[in-house]
Formats: structure tokens, C-alpha cells, sequence
């Protein structure tokens, strides 16, 4: 479940990119972690991300769902994860969820240097970068690979729902222009189950790509 | 999955939405290759089929490993966790999986995107379990691990072997001065596969804005790319 590691592209892409993953481990610290768990929901929705969900449930604000459907339907398990766009608010967000002292294991998906920032400003103890996992890059038969313009896109949903053929098939829809970049990022957003999709950073790329990659 | 031919009006809306591309269009409908198909449910939750002509199936063994695999909505027995892997590092804050002293390491066959045949995992698990001096603990919630005989690294069901999915996580912890032994152990194991694997590498050893210089080193002197970007356990977990 590595999934939010793998995310691509440079460091001014990556910047405006941050996934905040809220996680009980069973049998550790999941009992009645409900209405903790729908406090941080709470919290996550307040600031506006771009996306948000139940991952247990696969319900996501990427795939339409309305917030209060993706609330009511956590189980006593549940995943709660979202997406934002700076840094800023990802502090906001956390030093919330500290001040709730809920116990539950936070993680932040970016910037290594960005998070550690974040951090170390939140306030007088702040939370500490417990355990860290690197990405060491995509080895092996990389002539399958498509362009690092398509992966960009594709590895915001980690689990690998976000297919090539769809990004491309997207892309010179946006070229010919029979669809917006907007759209060619919902129908994106709309495969990925865990939430963790950047609805807004892939539109921005589908703006840019679809005028360097496809004419 | 399976499409109803008498429901499919062969629109072709579907066709790009495939990860593995294993939807055709024919004259009068859109075929799903058997062989192709990772059972993932992208097609029918995608929600473009304008007739939903998408049938998902009960799967019997060995053909069921597909969905367990693929599709993050189906659930592990063995964890209990949805998805292919475990929660690793997520929650290191309480579980104390990887200590100091201890790296962990993942090996994603089929991410991203090129999905993989189960056959091509044992390329990597057996020659990692028969590692001379080096003692490979690889994770016991992780599917694979649960799939496997840790003394030969073999797949004990064979029937899974020509089996297909989207990814398969391998994922494993050893002493930090083992580290480098694995990871040329891969090295020189990854052209024989027919796929690619992303690479992960897990440790509390970190600096004032990243892993410790001796994990930067660690993984520069093992001709590995750093990325500049990860995930960070803040450290909020409490048991309860």
C-alpha cells in the first residue's frame, strides 16, 4: 500500500502537491476510532482540498461523491485521506489534527524538504518526521514505459487505475479541443478509488501537455 | 469482467480505460481478452459504458488471485487491508515494524502501469531467500510473503504462476549494513524481468530536511535515483 509514493514530475509540480493519510492500525489503536476518525474528516473538509475520501469505502470527492455521503458511510474502519495544494494549509490541517490528540497515525505524502518544513513550523512541539519511505525509481523493462509526460499524470493515482491509454485518449481530446483539460481531469480523478488523485494539478498538466506533447 | 454482447453498442467509450488495454472493439461489440485482463474493475466502475454492459464475475482459483491482486477494492484475507501491500511505514509510529538499525525495502512488479505475471516475482524471491549471510525477513502480512515458502522463496500453489495482475509488492526488511547486498542482488536480477518494478526504501533515519546523509549515501553508492519526494510518519499514532 505504497501507493502515494511513486507521484512524479518536477519540483514545482510536486510542490503543489501534498496527500495527508489518516491510518488506525487494526488491532492496535481501531477500536472505536469512529468518531475520531469523522472529526479528522471533519477537519480535512474545512480546508478545502481538492480531494478527499473514505479509501475503505472508495468513496471520493474525485468520483462525485458529496462529502456527507463519504462521512455517513465510514465504517468503524475507516481511511481518511485528502489532497492540497500548498503547504500552508497542509500545516494547518495537521496542527488541528494534533491539537484533536486522536492518537492515529498521520502520514504526509511531497516534497521531503517541504514537509520537514512544515513541521518543524507548526508550532512549540511539533510533530516529528517518525519514519520516512524514498522512492528509488522504475527499473527493469522500461521500454514499456509511456512518456514521462503520460506518467506524470498516471502515478497521481498509485494504484495504477489511471490508465495510459486514457490520459493519451485525453489529451487529444484537449488538443482538438473537444473536451476542456477540466474534463480530461474529472474522467481521470473518476478512476482513482483511494482519493489521492490532484484533480486541479492534472488539469494544469492536461492544459500544458496537450499543446507540448500532442502538436 | 465480461461484457454482455447483447447489451454492448459497440461505442468504443471504454476502450482507453483499461490499464492493461485488454478491451477490443469488434463489428458489433467490445471483447475482453481472458488472457489481457487483470480483473481490476476499472471497466465497470468507470462509469462510461452508456449501457453498462459490464458483468462482473465470481472467479474461481487460480483466476481469482487477479482481483485480489488488482483491484484495491477487494480485500486481503491475510491483512485484512484493501489493496496488494500492508500498511508498511504508515503506522510505524505504533507498530515499530522497521526500527533503527533496520531497512525497509519494497519491490512494486508492474508499477507503473505494465502490470505483471506472478511467475516473474519468484525472479526476485528466490534468489533473496537463498541470500548467503544476510537474513531477509520478508514482511508476514504481505500477500506475497503469504503466497510463498520463505525457505525457497517459491510460490507453493504453481497453478498461480501464468497468472496476470496489475502489481504485486514484495516487500522485506533487513540489517542496515545488509542493505547493499539486496539491492545489487537486484540489480543484477531485474533485466531478466519481463516487466518493471518501482523501488522503496524505508528507515527512521533522517536529517533536518530528508533521510540521513548515510541513507542518501547508502542509496547513491548503490547507483539507485533519490527521489525528492516521499511519505513522512509524523509520529501521532498512540496505541490505544
Amino acid at each position: 500500500m505504497t501507493h502515494s509514493l511513486h507521484r512524479t514530475g518536477d519540483r514545482e509540480g510536486l510542490e503543489k502537491d501534498y496527500c495527508v493519510l489518516v491510518l488506525p492500525h487494526k488491532g492496535i489503536n481501531d477500536e472505536g476510532a469512529r468518531p475520531k476518525l469523522i472529526k479528522i474528516l471533519d477537519i480535512m473538509e474545512s480546508h478545502d482540498p481538492v480531494n478527499l475520501s473514505d479509501q475503505m469505502t472508495g468513496k471520493t470527492k474525485g468520483r462525485n461523491f458529496e462529502f456527507e455521503e463519504i462521512k455517513n458511510s465510514m465504517g468503524d474502519y475507516g481511511l481518511p485521506y485528502a489532497v492540497y495544494r500548498d503547504k500552508e494549509t497542509v500545516q494547518k490541517v495537521i496542527r488541528e489534527i494534533k491539537k484533536g490528540d486522536f492518537g492515529i497515525s498521520v502520514v504526509i505524502s511531497g516534497v521531503f524538504e517541504e514537509v520537514f518544513s512544515l513541521l518543524n513550523d507548526s508550532e512549540d512541539n511539533p510533530p516529528f518526521p517518525h519514519t520516512i519511505n524514498t522512492a528509488l525509481g522504475v527499473h527493469g523493462k522500461e521500454e514499456a514505459l509511456p512518456e514521462p509526460e503520460i506518467l506524470e499524470i498516471a502515478t497521481m493515482c498509485g494504484h495504477g487505475l489511471v490508465s495510459h491509454n486514457l490520459i493519451r485518449d485525453r489529451l487529444e481530446k484537449v488538443a482538438n479541443g473537444s473536451i476542456t483539460a477540466q474534463k480530461a481531469a474529472e474522467d481521470c480523478a473518476q478512476q482513482c478509488v483511494c482519493g489521492i488523485f490532484n484533480t486541479k494539478r492534472a488539469k494544469e498538466l492536461f492544459d500544458l501537455f496537450s499543446d507540448t506533447l500532442m502538436n | 469482467m465480461k461484457i454482455d454482447p447483447d447489451t454492448c453498442v459497440a461505442c468504443g467509450s471504454c476502450i482507453p480505460v483499461c490499464p492493461v488495454g485488454a478491451i477490443e472493439l469488434g463489428d458489433a461489440n467490445a471483447r475482453i481478452s481472458r488472457d489481457s485482463c487483470v480483473e481490476c474493475g476499472v471497466c465497470e466502475r468507470s462509469g462510461f459504458c452508456p449501457v453498462d454492459a459490464f458483468e462482473k464475475e465470481e472467479l474461481s482459483w487460480p483466476r481469482g488471485i487477479r482481483r485480489a491482486f488488482s483491484d484495491p477494492m477487494s480485500t486481503f484475507e491475510s491483512t485484512q487491508v484493501s489493496g496488494r501491500g500492508t500498511m508498511e511505514m504508515k503506522t510505524n509510529d505504533v507498530t515499530n515494524r522497521f526500527e533503527y538499525g533496520e531497512i525497509g525495502l519494497a519491490f512494486e512488479l508492474g508499477r507503473p502501469g505494465t502490470g505483471t505475471k506472478i511467475s516473474e516475482i519468484e525472479k526476485l524471491t528466490v534468489p533473496l531467500a537463498s541470500l548467503a549471510d544476510v537474513e531477509v525477513k520478508f514482511e508476514p502480512e504481505n500477500p506475497v510473503t503469504n503466497l510463498i515458502d520463505e525457505e525457497t522463496g517459491k510460490f507453493e500453489d504453481r497453478e498461480i504462476l501464468d497468472e496476470k495482475v496489475l502489481t504485486a509488492i514484495l516487500e522485506l526488511k533487513v540489517k542496515e549494513e545488509d542493505a547493499p547486498r539486496v539491492l545489487s542482488l537486484f540489480k543484477d536480477k531485474v533485466a531478466d524481468l519481463d516487466t518493471v518494478v518501482s523501488v522503496d526504501l524505508i528507515t527512521r533515519e533522517t536529517e533536518a530536511d530528508g533521510p540521513a546523509e548515510k541513507i542518501v549515501n547508502l542509496i547513491e553508492e548503490n547507483n539507485f535515483e533519490l527521489r525528492i519526494n516521499g511519505k513522512t510518519c509524523i509520529g501521532l499514532g498512540k496505541e490505544a
